[in-house]
């Protein structure tokens, strides 16, 4: 086959030559570009941190991975008991917070609703998740406000048990532990929360950007 | 001979040796350097990656291969585009890079010093002004929220935070307890926390809005002039900015990756005439290297003596 350059005129090879050494100059930046645009996007309308995604709007925002959380909620009969995701969903959560896509939620309710959950003792609960001592209540609000004047900006001490039993998991594939004593549980909701700060007031308030429930399969 | 005419022929003959080495072959080992220091961490990108790098370094003729950018580029890409929401943005950076250098590569050699200049000039010129763009959209940015946050919650910040804003080590400590708590007080408390109010310093405001225009001001600039083509005055301008802005930024803000990136991107596309500007490039690197990752450490694990708080002042 002939050289197809050495057949073309000469300017019309020049112009061959100068769109080869545009794409040799601009493609790898061309790509970064998009990416940014499409991380703009997604970051003012789907709650992508600008932090990440390949934007570069890191160092511009309160709202980066860091000052993101999710809570996690377990419906039971009894009530619901706030807790974190497990140890094993923790690799997941950093993807999570950065960008919590609907799908990406669900998907870690669903895996939480359909693990083992047991009580443990701790924190002024037992076993079975029955208060060991219910005369020991936590501070009220008066109580609390007072010691927040004494102490500005830093929370007054936590006494009495916890509000909620400790819990634990363990995955949906293993076995559930016959030592502890099972939580029924219902239903999982999932929360996203980011930090936003005043600086008027110096104040931390939190916000919510996105939520997911997922029901547990039947016993 | 006086000591610094000494040292300043010392300094000479340091960068005729490090810069009559071909521009090329310089910006390859940065790059190369830089994936070693701060590249991918998850063990299946690291192993390869390093031995790869490690070869690349010492193999002159593999390092000037398209086949081994490719193979570098694929590697660190497929790691961002697995972990995309949570990776940095300086990996996303490094990453179009290596393709940037496969690419040049590809190009016939006469060509490809030019094009990796372009390539370094219109990369800079992009990052710093989509950094700028999402500055301006963003209000809590504009009033100095962002940075008195900053400040005030992140440790990164904490000397500037002390030595200039006032703060106390105490007092920042108990900062980021408080952010801490306040994501956890759902599951702790029987009443959640709705806010904490964060201690300060007497100069944090002033100091975050100082660093709030500073760094929109040098970070515009820096983009405006890097995506304006030249290699005269418009060349000085941008490479003398990239410098101001990477020995202001990365004494204070310890975020290495990026300031690593910013450095080889402007020592890439500065003109190999100017001489001094270029090996400013590496020696503001090795500066910010020794003093942020150093001597800090050696400070700290001296503990709170009189060596301690000298070191922590320089």
């Amino acid at each position: 086959m002939p050289d197809s350059d050495a057949s073309q005129p000469r300017e019309v090879r020049s112009k061959s030559d100068s769109v080869d050494v545009r794409i040799y100059k601009y493609l790898a930046p061309g790509a970064l570009l998009a990416l940014a645009l499409l991380q703009l996007f997604l970051g003012r309308f789907h709650d992508l941190t600008p932090w990440k995604g390949g934007g570069f709007g890191m160092f511009s925002t309160v709202d980066g991975p860091s000052s993101r959380s999710i809570r996690v909620y377990l419906e039971t009969p009894d009530g619901e008991i706030a807790t974190r995701l497990p140890d094993w969903i923790r690799n997941r959560e950093k993807y999570a917070v950065s960008f919590p896509a609907r799908f990406r939620l669900q998907s870690i309710a669903d895996e939480v609703a359909r693990s083992h959950w047991h009580y443990i003792r701790g924190d002024g609960w037992a076993e079975d998740g029955v208060r060991v001592d219910p005369g020991a209540e936590a501070k009220g609000p008066e109580e609390k406000a007072e010691e927040a004047e004494e102490k500005p900006g830093k929370r007054p001490d936590r006494e009495g048990p916890a509000p909620y039993p400790r819990v634990s998991s363990r995955r949906p594939e293993a076995e559930p532990r016959d030592d502890r004593v099972p939580i029924v549980v219902k239903a999982v909701r999932l929360e996203v929360w980011r930090n936003l700060y005043d600086r008027k007031t110096d104040l931390i308030t939190q916000e919510k950007i996105a939520e997911v429930r997922a029901e547990a399969p039947p016993a | 001979m006086s000591w610094i005419a000494r040292a300043q022929r010392l300094g000479n003959r340091l960068a005729d040796t490090l810069l009559t080495r071909s521009t090329l072959d310089l910006v390859r080992i940065l790059s190369l350097l830089v994936l070693i220091q701060h590249g991918p961490r998850e063990w299946y990108t690291e192993v390869p990656l390093t031995l790869l790098v490690l070869l690349g370094i010492i193999v002159r003729e593999m390092r000037s291969r398209p086949w081994f950018w490719f193979v570098v580029a694929s590697f660190v890409l497929a790691h961002d585009i697995v972990t995309w929401p949570s990776v940095d943005n300086h990996k996303w950076l490094m990453g179009w890079w290596m393709m940037a250098m496969w690419i040049v590569h590809l190009a016939p050699r006469a060509v490809q010093l030019e094009a990796m200049r372009e390539n370094a000039r219109v990369m800079l010129g992009l990052v710093f002004v989509l950094a700028t763009f999402w500055k301006l959209i963003t209000p809590q940015y504009l009033d100095g929220s962002f940075f008195e946050y900053e400040l005030l919650a992140d440790k990164r910040f904490q000397e500037a935070a002390i030595w200039i804003g006032g703060a106390t080590a105490k007092g920042l400590d108990e900062n980021r307890d408080l952010k801490k708590d306040i994501q956890n007080s759902y599951r702790k408390d029987a009443e959640p926390m709705e806010s904490a109010e964060l201690n300060s310093g007497p100069y944090v405001d002033a100091l975050a809005l100082a660093m709030t225009y500073w760094t929109i001001a040098i970070e515009g600039s820096l983009g405006v002039l890097s995506l304006w083509p030249g290699n005269g005055l418009v060349a000085v301008l941008r490479t003398s900015a990239a410098l101001v802005f990477t020995a202001t930024t990365y004494l204070l803000a310890p975020v290495m990756g990026f300031g690593w990136m910013v450095i080889i991107l402007g020592f890439g596309q500065c003109p190999e005439r100017y001489k001094k500007l270029r090996m400013g490039f590496l020696l503001v690197l090795g500066v910010i290297y020794v003093y942020r990752m150093h001597l800090v450490e050696v400070g700290e694990a001296l503990g709170d003596g009189p060596f301690h708080e000298m070191v922590r002042f320089y």
